[in-house]
């Protein structure tokens, strides 16, 4: 088991400074620096947020990987990454100061090369007055982290004289056994509340946008429940196919892919009991809290697709089948549709529809709510028939908003009702730059702001929500539907048995 | 997307705002979220307010009323500017521009305003102890000033009004007291902040007694503040704690600066502030008043 956090006293100068950004002095170590992650994503959004003047005054990078570079070339490697990458120019009287916060330490991961890392480290703090506070961001293949965390514990870097947090990026384990494996391992290192696990599919901005929806409003929260919804559909629909991924997407499918962590996120946002602060555990703990009551997914109530040819936006698209790489016979689902049912008081009853697929008619993501109808109409009948119930629908994206669907009189002689939709996008309302998403998830894991990280039990949880159907869906074969439908029949039907249908994004 | 008229009859400016979105029946939905007044002495401050306009509008849709005190008659004149962003959409501010007699001027500004939403009032200049000042800022939560233009006198005449009030310049000097505190960031340092009594400050007036304040509310003691001539931009800050010195200072005319605590390699800080209108459009992102600055003003 691993350090206590050492609280130093704070500063008192540092009272409403910074407010969003970071100031505890930090050294940001990059295991894998030397490749593709660290080029495109990590240093061209530290270099931004430098810019931003988000990072602390006392900031240091120190990359690691066997390539054999020193610190001016790390430089050199840094700034052409950043040159090709960033979202901004680099400005080069900017980046003359940015350079010198940059080192390199080649090494591979085994403790000789830790041991060499952490005299690195301690020399840094010595002077820039780093204070022995560290993340260490894990950018390798997966197979490597447990190799990286059991040698940091071998050779203390755990256990700096700061504060230690570390990074990993998904996947974390293909299942429940797995995910509790790795979890073992690196908790041998290092406590839960200093594990940032990356799951960023949704944003900053797009939680923060559900989470003010919800709890801002005193006029939607009240109906948010089984009284008023009849239910729920999330779909979380891609246009494109499996690209040049086949050989990873073999291992993983739509339900490991899609499902087990960005699906389920939205759902459990959209689901969740209100937090009692808007901080990363009170949230966390809800989220959990949904996943458990969450009821692990049958295959009576779930449907697989695999996408057939077709044209998607006009363009001819290739079967699943016939994609590179994908065996003549492969089963994996591209596709799939399921009803999630949640056992508390206030969703008993009403199920959540979730959808997921490639090769679907649009790239899109969203949650409609359908609420129920009013339980009498005092019109004709005639004057009602193309009367909906009212929804709520939270876009996503591509374009992130929100569309309430309302019934209205149309101005004709006679009385007829119509329904309307009123459409509000946050882009219309707000213009404002948004920052790339490492950025954000860099200066969170820097100010150990863990909310948009995922916690373990979240992990395990929705492991146990997806294994029951992974394991049955190893045998069969999925429905073909073809490219740029919104699915195969079965999903249509999984609906109509329970009197409903599918809204067309 | 830009559309100018003329008026003297105010109660013509909503239909002429109205037209200049393209009308209703566009369906165009109006998102403003807050009004700002903008007293501007004469037609350069208008000209000022219009390019800040331009730039604060995108993130913040807003009514302003650029407010003109004159001799002549009264006159408006009514623009509206959309600015599209990524995938088409476009967000939209309002403009109106009003000469008046100072009399006058209050009564044109209220009639003006957008019901329901919060008032701002950005007052450029000196800030004067009549009753125009009185009137608007009484229409207003919230008064923005600039000491660099109306001295610290003229932040503490604006805070007589009673509303909150904000300091363009003191905003300005965040990344100023952001690298000053940055040198007490170790926990070794935070220790030498006690023995701090001096500080030294190369720069402005109004800049450098507001940095001085700032140090002696947040530390809670006497400082004394030593003036080392004259400049127009703030160029150094220095303190002495135990005989070791701390000190920021900006890298010629640059955006960066230097850093230096003892016993550590001198490291880079970002000292440029950001454009003058975004730190108006920082000031109408809140309400209430910056305790921090209220405090700092006092101990000025
Ligand atoms: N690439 C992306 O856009 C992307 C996007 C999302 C998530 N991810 C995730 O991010 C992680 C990193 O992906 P990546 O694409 O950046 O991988 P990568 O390009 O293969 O980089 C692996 C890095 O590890 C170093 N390395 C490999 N074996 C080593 C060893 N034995 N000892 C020391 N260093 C070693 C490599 O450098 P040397 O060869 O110099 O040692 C290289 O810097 C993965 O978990 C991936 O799933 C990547």
């Amino acid at each position: 088991m691993a350090t206590t956090a050492k609280r130093p006293a704070p500063n008192p100068l540092r009272a409403g400074l910074r407010v969003g950004g970071a100031s505890v002095p930090t050294v940001f170590v990059i295991y894998g620096a030397s490749g593709d992650l660290s080029q495109r994503k990590l240093l061209p959004a530290i270099y931004n947020l430098a810019v931003r003047g988000l990072l602390p005054n006392r900031f240091a990078v120190i990359g690691y990987a066997r390539s054999d570079m020193d610190n001016e070339s790390f430089r050199e490697f840094a700034r052409a990454a950043v040159e090709k990458f960033s979202r901004t120019p680099v400005d080069d009287h900017l980046w003359q100061a940015f350079a010198q916060l940059l080192h390199y330490q080649s090494g591979s991961f085994d403790e000789e090369g830790f041991r060499v890392l952490g005299d690195r480290l301690e020399a840094i703090d010595a002077g820039h007055g780093t204070g022995g506070n560290r993340v260490y961001y894990l950018s390798t293949p997966a197979s490597f982290f447990p190799v990286i965390v059991q040698a940091m514990g071998a050779t203390r870097l755990n256990r700096p004289p700061g504060v230690a947090r570390v990074v990993i990026e998904k996947p974390f384990g293909h299942d429940l056994v797995s995910a509790r494996e790795l979890a073992d391992v690196v908790h041998r290192s290092f406590r839960e509340n200093q594990i940032y696990r990356i799951d960023h599919y949704l944003g900053k901005e797009t939680v923060q946008n559900i989470f003010a929806f919800r709890f801002a409003n005193a006029i939607f929260e009240p109906v948010w429940n089984n009284t008023h919804v009849d239910h729920v559909q999330i779909t979380v629909g891609e246009s494109i196919g499996v690209e040049h991924r086949a050989a990873f997407y073999e291992e993983t499918g739509v339900v490991r892919d899609i499902v087990q962590n960005h699906l389920l996120q939205v759902f459990s946002l959209v689901a969740m009991e209100p937090p009692a602060a808007f901080d990363a555990d009170p949230i966390r703990d809800e989220k959990a809290k949904l996943l458990r009551a969450t009821k692990p997914m049958t295959l009576e109530n779930a449907v697989r697709g695999q996408y057939g040819d077709g044209y998607v936006a006009g363009e001819q698209a290739a079967a699943y089948l016939d994609e590179p790489n994908v065996p003549p016979d492969s089963n994996t689902p591209t596709y799939i549709a399921a009803r999630l049912e949640i056992g508390n008081w206030r969703w008993a009853g009403t199920p959540f529809y979730i959808r997921a697929g490639k090769r679907l008619a649009k790239r899109v993501t969203e949650v409609a709510v359908q609420f129920k109808r009013p339980p009498h109409l005092p019109f004709p009948v005639d004057a009602v028939e193309q009367l909906e119930p009212n929804a709520l629908v939270l876009r996503i994206q591509p374009d992130e908003g929100i569309s309430l669907r309302f019934g209205a009189k149309s101005p004709t002689p006679t009385l007829a009702l119509r329904t309307v939709n009123m459409d509000f996008l946050y882009g219309s309302a707000f213009l404002a730059e948004v920052p790339e998403a490492y950025e954000t998830l860099i200066l969170d894991a820097v100010r150990g702001d863990g909310t948009l990280f995922t916690r373990q039990d979240s992990v395990e949880r929705s492991w146990e929500i997806v294994d029951p159907l992974l394991e049955q869906w190893r045998k069969g074969a999925p429905q073909v539907y073809p490219a740029g439908s919104w699915g195969p029949d079965l999903a249509d039907e999984l609906l109509s048995r329970d009197g409903r249908r599918w809204r067309r994004p | 997307m830009s559309a100018n008229n003329e008026t003297s009859d105010l109660a013509a400016v909503e239909a002429m705002l109205r037209a200049a979105r393209g009308g209703d029946r566009t369906g165009s939905v109006r998102a403003i979220t807050l009004n700002l007044i903008v007293l501007a002495p004469d037609a350069d401050g208008v000209e000022a307010a219009v390019q800040a306009l331009e730039h604060v509008g995108p993130s913040h849709p807003l009514r302003a009323i650029v407010a003109t005190p004159t001799e002549g008659e009264l006159r408006a004149s009514v623009a509206s500017s959309c600015w599209v962003g990524a995938s088409e959409r476009q967000v939209c501010s309002e403009r109106v521009v009003v000469e008046a007699g100072a009399k006058a001027l209050p009564s044109a500004v209220t009639s003006l305003l957008v019901p329901d939403l919060p008032v701002f009032l950005w007052w450029q200049g000196e800030f004067g102890d009549d009753g125009l000042a009185e009137q608007l800022s009484r229409l207003a939560s919230r008064v923005v000033v600039d000491s660099g233009e109306c001295g610290l006198d003229g932040v503490a005449a604006a805070r007589r009004m009673g509303g909150s009030v904000a300091d363009l310049a003191w905003a300005a000097l965040m990344p100023w007291r952001d690298a000053v505190a940055g040198l007490f960031d170790g926990p070794s340092e935070v220790k030498a902040l006690e023995r701090i009594q001096a500080v030294d400050v190369r720069g402005p007036e109004n800049e450098a007694r507001l940095m001085a304040g700032w140090l002696r509310s947040a530390l809670d003691s006497e400082i004394d503040l030593h003036r080392e001539g004259r400049s127009q931009h703030l160029e150094r800050v220095t303190m002495q704690s135990g005989g070791k010195e701390y000190l920021v200072e900006r890298r010629g005319r640059g955006r960066l600066g230097t850093a230096t605590v003892p016993g550590l390699v001198d490291y880079p800080v970002l000292l440029a502030s950001p454009p003058r209108s975004s730190l108006l459009a920082n000031e109408l992102s809140r309400l209430s008043s910056d305790r921090l600055f209220e405090q700092a003003l006092e101990a000025a």
